[in-house]
């Protein structure tokens, strides 16, 4: 098979069609100001350098098919963090200190009413100031219409270089949002004291959230080339409800979600951390070769293609343990293990399991871009 | 099992559960009998974790309601609270800050009748060493979600063995595998809150 195009690769992965390799899309946001010596309270400050950083990681490292994001996701999450109180390098942690989310229950019971009356823009409203500092809104507001310029202008920028921009941010799953700014506790208790509450808020978030996130999407996409093809949906503690509570307040969210977007001509990417193991037949029920679901190494992938071939993309999940204590053999042998088993057929994107660390060895990254980029075994299959 | 409080706590009937417990003490009934009962009824949430009936959500609802009862029973034990098992040293280490699975083995532990010291997140590894030489805890669990934090499991490990503390050493979180708790050099890898309890209950 000749060479592919690396849009043709990653477009035909997610259909199912054959590839002459994997695409290697691997998430680089916290492991490339590290290694190109930019400290991350500088990636959180000025959005031009948090871009630049990561193109110049880039290039240092060789290139791979794609760009993850456009710029750093350090800076919006540093920025727009759903509500959600947060521990920021610069602010509350040292210079260089990798941000961390800090679970609160910042959104209170009484909250549920104002979210369902006036929708959940509203309430970040209400919620950014008692997050607190860095999220003063005098500050937020301004910074939150600067992230989505740069949208539009870091995605040409990448453009411009030849290199696409693989994921733009799509709506969030209301149950995860929830959790976010009212904690996990607070929230699975909810669910068992407050269901119905609960769900008439999850059922306003979505009709406020999808056309909302959908729409800013849309319009990156339509000002550039290749930009936002792909909605980042993440999802980290819907797999905690058990079966009739996952379906009630998260699958039917997810499943209307992902018609929406398609809907849109933008590709879902479900980026779900932790262990999805026990509802990996539920993925059956999405539309074949047009989602892709991207796993962090704690769910068993090479389970998931089991279940899921020949029914949906998969992406993932070099270890974030592997690429901070494993050698650059042991990188290697894992990456030809998914290459083998997961990329088997096709409908199979390498990348690294949720962010390569911000410590991750560069001679373990290395060799997962130069296995990745060179080992291929099925390009003769097809 | 025919104990109604057990079988509340066990079906996650909070107000059922915090009704029996204020009908029990009301009636005169031996408080740390009422708080076996609501062990039992943990013990089974435990079991039907452990045979895939219960999700985690409901672990967490769980270990919220036996808080409760114990928050009802408290005022009526003695200073020291009657005879444990044993004493956990727990926390979260320095430079991370999450606590969902730290919470969910605290939870579980004190359900599993262990007296556990919570040290709470980003905690230094003298902290660790200091409550463990006060306390006399023979365990210490060690919680992280990011890779920053095996540097801070490893440092955490090396002070214990440090001070020549005689204590065994469990780690869990998320992305932590058999290759992170050899580095670390803990005793044993916890993969969820359960195996938690039967470690501590085996080096007890």
């Amino acid at each position: 098979m000749d060479e592919m195009d690396p849009r043709d690769r990653i477009n035909a992965a997610i259909a199912l069609q054959p590839v002459d390799r994997a695409p290697l899309i691997p998430m680089m946001d916290i492991f490339s100001p590290r290694f190109e010596g930019v400290k991350m309270s500088a990636m959180i400050n000025d959005l031009d350098l948090a871009r630049d950083t990561l193109i110049k990681g880039f290039d240092d490292l060789g290139g791979w098919d794609a760009t993850f994001l456009a710029g750093g996701l350090v800076t919006n999450i540093g920025w727009g963090n759903f509500g959600m109180a947060s521990k920021l390098p610069g602010y509350q942690l040292g210079d260089d200190d990798l941000w961390q989310l800090d679970e609160k229950e910042i959104m209170k019971v009484e909250d549920y009413d104002f979210v369902i009356q006036n929708g959940w823009n509203a309430y970040l409203g209400l919620a950014y100031p008692r997050v607190g500092a860095p999220c003063d809104p005098a500050l937020f507001f301004p910074r939150l219409g600067e992230i989505a310029a740069h949208g539009v202008k870091d995605t040409l920028i990448w453009e411009a270089k030849g290199v696409s921009v693989f994921a733009g941010f799509g709506p969030n799953p209301p149950f995860e949002s929830v959790t976010f700014t009212r904690s996990l506790k607070e929230t699975i208790a909810d669910v068992y004291r407050r269901p119905d509450k609960l769900e008439a808020a999850l059922d306003a978030i979505q009709a406020e959230q999808v056309p909302f996130m959908v729409g800013g999407m849309l319009a990156v996409k339509q000002a550039t080339k290749w930009g936002n093809k792909v909605a980042f949906i993440g999802a980290t503690r819907a797999p905690f409800l058990s079966p009739p509570n996952f379906e009630r307040f998260f699958w039917k969210y997810l499943k209307s979600m992902v018609d929406q977007i398609l809907a849109a001509g933008i590709t879902p990417m479900l980026h779900f951390d932790s262990v999805w193991d026990r509802y990996l037949e539920k993925f059956l029920e999405l539309p074949k070769g047009q989602v892709l679901l991207e796993l962090d190494s704690t769910t068993n992938i090479f389970k998931a293609k089991e279940i899921l071939k020949g029914h949906m993309c998969l992406m993932g999940d070099v270890p974030a343990s592997l690429l901070k204590l494993g050698t650059p053999e042991q990188v290697t042998a894992y990456v030809k293990k998914l290459i083998d088993v997961v990329g088997e057929g096709g409908g199979f994107i390498l990348s690294t399991g949720c962010d390569c660390p911000i410590d991750a060895k560069p001679e373990n990254v290395k060799a997962m871009l130069e296995t990745g980029k060179t080992y291929n075994p099925h390009h003769k299959v097809f | 099992m025919s104990d109604a409080l057990a079988i509340a706590i066990s079906d996650l009937d909070e107000d059922q559960a915090n009704k029996l417990v204020q009908e029990r003490l009301a009636a005169g009934t031996n408080p740390q009998d009422i708080l076996a009962s609501c062990r039992d009824g943990m013990e089974l949430v435990g079991k039907r974790y452990e045979a895939g009936e219960y999700f985690v959500s409901e672990l967490i609802m769980a270990g919220e309601m036996f808080k409760q009862t114990n928050a009802l029973l408290a005022p009526h034990f003695a200073a020291g609270g009657g005879a444990t098992k044993g004493k956990v040293v727990i926390g979260t280490v320095k430079g991370d800050i999450h606590d969902i699975g730290k919470d969910l083995v605290v939870g579980m532990l004190k359900a599993g009748g262990f007296e556990v010291i919570d040290l709470g997140v980003d905690v230094p590894k003298e902290k660790f060493v200091d409550m463990v030489k006060e306390s006399g805890a023979k365990v210490v669990g060690l919680s992280g979600l990011l890779t920053i934090s095996f540097d801070s499991m490893k440092e955490t490990v090396a002070a214990l063995k440090a001070a020549g503390l005689p204590v065994k050493v469990m780690v869990g979180g998320g992305p932590l595998t058999e290759q992170v708790r050899e580095y670390v050099g803990a005793d044993a890898l916890g993969a969820d809150a359960q195996v938690a309890v039967r470690l501590a209950n085996q080096w007890m």
